[in-house]
Order: C-alpha cells, then sequence, then structure tokens
C-alpha cells in the first residue's frame, strides 16, 4: 500500500466518523427537542386537568388526562425504540410503526362509536387528534433535522 | 327521563354555560364554541351529553344543525325534578319497622302506652285510624268509645288524631282525613 492509498483510507474514515458524529447530534437534537416538548405537554395538560377540576369542569379534565396518557405512551414508545437500535432509520421506522398500531383501536371505536351514535365517538377522536399532533411533532423535528 | 343522570350531566360548568347560551336563542356549534372559547369537539361532546339527558335539543335550519333547550323541562319544579322512584328495599325496610312498632306497642289490640317518639307515634295512631271510616261523621262521644278500646287515655289519642291529621274536628263533629 503507497502513501497516497494510506492518506486516501484516512480522509475515507475521518469522512465516515464525521457523519457519524452528525448522525449522532441530529439524533440527538430530535431526542431532545421530542422529549423536551412531550413533557411540555404532559405538564400542560396536568395543569389543564387541575384547572379544570376546580373549575367544576369534570368532562374537560378527563379529557385532558387521556391526553396526558398519550402523550406518556409515545414518549414510552419512543425510548422503548431507542433502546431497541442504533440504527437511526431502524428507529425511525420503529418508532414509526406505533403510530400505526396503536390508534388502530381507537380508529376501530370510533367507527363503532359513530355507527351508534355514542358519546364515546368524541372519546376516540380525542385519542386519534392526540396522537396525530405527537406523530407531527417526530415528523417535523426529523425532517427539519435532515 | 333519568333524574340522576340530569343532575350529573347539569352538574358541570362548561355545559352551565352552553345551557345559559341557549337560554338566550338557540344556537349553532361553531357559534358555541367560539363564545365560550371552547374546542367545537369539546363542544359538541358537551351538547351530545345534554341531549341525552333530556336538556337540549336539534333541528336542521337550512345548513346548519342549531341546538336549542327544551323549554317544557326548565319549566318543571325542582321538587318534581328530584323525585326518585320508591326503591323496593326501603319500602320493605319501612314495612318491617312499622310491622315491628306495632308488635311492641300493641298487645291483643290495645296499646299500653303511647310511644314517646313522634314516628313510633304516627305509626301507632295511623293503626287505630283504621278503626273510622272514611265517609261517616262521628260526634266526640263517639269517637271516645272507638278509642276508649285502644287505650286508657282516650283524650289525648283524640287530640294526636287530629294532631297528626288522621281526624278532622268541626264544632265537635269528627270526619276521617284520607
Amino acid at each position: 500500500m503507497d502513501l497516497t492509498t494510506v492518506m486516501d483510507y484516512a480522509i475515507f474514515n475521518l469522512v465516515i466518523i464525521e457523519i457519524e458524529i452528525e448522525r449522532t447530534k441530529k439524533m440527538e437534537k430530535i431526542k431532545t427537542h421530542y422529549i423536551n416538548t412531550l413533557n411540555s405537554w404532559i405538564d400542560e395538560s396536568e395543569q389543564n386537568t387541575k384547572r379544570f377540576m376546580n373549575d367544576f369542569r369534570q368532562d374537560e379534565a378527563e379529557m385532558e388526562k387521556i391526553k396526558t396518557n398519550i402523550y406518556s405512551i409515545f414518549l414510552k414508545m419512543f425510548h422503548l425504540s431507542l433502546n431497541k437500535t442504533n440504527d437511526q432509520e431502524k428507529f425511525r421506522t420503529m418508532y414509526l410503526n406505533f403510530h400505526k398500531t396503536i390508534p388502530k383501536n381507537w380508529h376501530n371505536a370510533k367507527e363503532k362509536a359513530k355507527e351508534n351514535e355514542s358519546i364515546d365517538y368524541y372519546i376516540e377522536d380525542l385519542k386519534i387528534t392526540t396522537a396525530n399532533r405527537v406523530e407531527k411533532l417526530f415528523n417535523n423535528l426529523w425532517d427539519n433535522h435532515e | 327521563m333519568n333524574n340522576l343522570l340530569l343532575f350529573k350531566v347539569l352538574a358541570d360548568k362548561s355545559r352551565l354555560q352552553i345551557l345559559n347560551s341557549l337560554l338566550e336563542e338557540p344556537m349553532v356549534v361553531e357559534r358555541l364554541a367560539s363564545r365560550l372559547n371552547l374546542a367545537i369537539s369539546t363542544v359538541s361532546f358537551h351538547l351530545k351529553k345534554l341531549e341525552e339527558a333530556g336538556l337540549v335539543e336539534s333541528y336542521k335550519d337550512q345548513y346548519y344543525k342549531q341546538y336549542t333547550i327544551k323549554k317544557a323541562l326548565f319549566n318543571q319544579p325542582l321538587s318534581t325534578l328530584i323525585t326518585l322512584d320508591k326503591d323496593p328495599i326501603i319500602e320493605d325496610r319501612d314495612a318491617a319497622y312499622r310491622n315491628k312498632v306495632i308488635e311492641t306497642f300493641f298487645n291483643n289490640d290495645y296499646v299500653e302506652q303511647l310511644p314517646v317518639q313522634r314516628k313510633k307515634r304516627f305509626i301507632i295512631l295511623e293503626e287505630i285510624a283504621k278503626a273510622f271510616h272514611e265517609t261517616k261523621i262521628y260526634d266526640e262521644t263517639e269517637v271516645n268509645e272507638i278509642l276508649m278500646r285502644y287505650h286508657d287515655d282516650y283524650c289525648t289519642l283524640r287530640r294526636d288524631l287530629v294532631d297528626f291529621k288522621f281526624l278532622a274536628r268541626d264544632h265537635g263533629h269528627y270526619k276521617k282525613l284520607t
């Protein structure tokens, strides 16, 4: 192996390392931003729950509790996906798959509630809307850090 | 109409605000939402509950669904709204209590001692009042003769039957009240 080849190989490795560092930085930014945002949404919902309870608005307090639960579920799924793989694309696919599987039952329940003209329609709709908000946050963060 | 459901639905500030708005005039969901600073879905949720409790109803007005209060229900007195169907268990307990009081104070259709407690006294007097016919007018002697069969102190019994509204007195004549 001549000197030029050795140098090329070293430069190539450096580039790979830099790319990896950039990827890690990007992932860290997404991770921090996503976790901070979801935690702030959870805080906000918990405060709203208390506010509504004190204001004799029990049902709206219950709705805020539902939102809190959904934010917590997807925050857990985010951590779970992070712990399962170091590959960013695999992580993304795994996490977004939870956004397909988890709300599936909510969609079915919403359809049934609509057929039966049940009040549960609004509850299932709230769950789906909240999950969509979280998914949109994730996709925005991912796209903006490309 | 389920009264308990009605009060449960009413015990919510947002729903009371919606009802207050609808008392002014019929409104669509969007107007209520902007007026009360609530999400449209939240207002729809509350309206559904109010509809199920029989407090509001909706009708089509061109392309819009207008919500309005059910005036007939709002004009009912509170005493009607708080009336519940008698619980059979409570009725059974009341009957058992009544039988126990009668067994305790009656001895071969005779009352040795009148109960002091008002509720027990009422039961005893109600039982004695059965000896009177609803359509007949009694003079005081006839009343006394009947009451003597139940208790020595027929004067107290007679006065109590009037006080507890089992008998009506009018110029020395008595009539059983139903």
